[in-house]
């Protein structure tokens, strides 16, 4: 899958999170989940839950620690879905 | 360090408990799943759970300066007839206290075992930026500990890492501080500078 088609569904995955819609449009690698989007840390177990599932994948607990970034969450997520093809 | 942390419990669905598969195992460690097991309002202890853990984690990322999502890292345990808790994180121990009421928790941690400080819950209406309430009010509690300091002398910075630092003055009376919102309510806690500990 490519890079740019994971992080189109990783939009959607978050957009129920973020408050302020607006901070969408402008999504990128650096953008951060917490600080830019302003997502509850709460919600970020909810968004590593709906990735499993959109993806079909595991994100185990090591990984988890990392999604913070755009970046990071794109690059953890490719991993695992092109692990599996 | 200190660190603080509110949920809202009408916004977070305290209701809502075991929502998801999963979820459980992602956050709550296995010793504090047996917690929530036992418990007879185990939607209010989840989030006062996940208070504790995000308050301690507060005080580790000052310590630390890593980021880091592993709430299942940060474990909670009750100090029996204490009515605090001890938390571990991926570097040692910090101790928490917490509020539990109808319409909230919130959760104040700090790397001392014994702490004395100032803290407020405040309710945030909705037209309200709570991030910015959560500020004022907390310069209006700092000018009640200090009587002779007016509004116009605190200036509120950020760390570059995004730890609130706060000056009287341009000096930092207060030694540390810590700032949380969620849903219709905000939280702070401050300590003053050079406070002994013991």
């Amino acid at each position: 899958m490519e890079i740019a088609e994971i992080t189109e569904k990783l939009r959607s995955i978050v957009r129920p999170y973020v408050d302020d819609k607006s901070l969408l449009e402008n999504i990128n690698g650096d953008t951060d989940l917490l600080k830019d989007l302003k997502i509850n840390s709460a919600h970020l177990v909810d968004i590593i839950l709906d990735a499993e599932e959109v993806f079909n994948i595991e994100i185990d607990d090591e990984a988890a620690e990392k999604m913070l970034t755009v970046k990071e969450a794109v690059r953890i997520i490719a991993e695992r879905v092109n692990a599996k093809t | 360090m200190i660190g603080n942390d509110i949920v809202c419990l009408s916004t977070a669905g305290a209701s809502d408990f075991f929502p998801r598969p999963r979820y459980l195992d992602k956050v709550y460690h296995p010793s504090e799943q047996r917690l929530l097991f036992a418990d007879e309002t185990p939607g209010r202890l989840r989030w006062l759970l996940w208070a504790l853990k995000e308050s301690a984690y507060k005080v580790w990322f000052k310590q630390s300066h890593k980021r880091l999502f592993a709430p299942q890292k940060f474990v909670v345990s009750p100090l029996p007839e204490t009515g605090m808790y001890n938390i571990k994180t991926p570097s040692g121990s910090v101790f928490a206290r917490a509020e539990v009421c109808a319409d909230y928790v919130v959760a104040y941690a700090s790397s001392e075992p014994s702490f004395s400080n100032f803290t407020g819950v405040n309710r945030c209406s909705p037209t309200e930026d709570p991030s910015a309430f959560v500020r004022e009010k907390l310069v209006e509690r700092v000018c009640e500990v200090f009587p002779l300091c007016r509004k116009e002398d605190i200036r509120l910075e950020k760390s570059p890492e995004g730890i609130p630092l706060l000056y009287i003055r341009g000096f930092r009376e207060i030694f540390d501080l810590s700032l949380s919102h969620h849903g219709n309510f905000v939280s702070y806690v401050f300590t003053l500078k050079n406070e002994k500990h013991h």
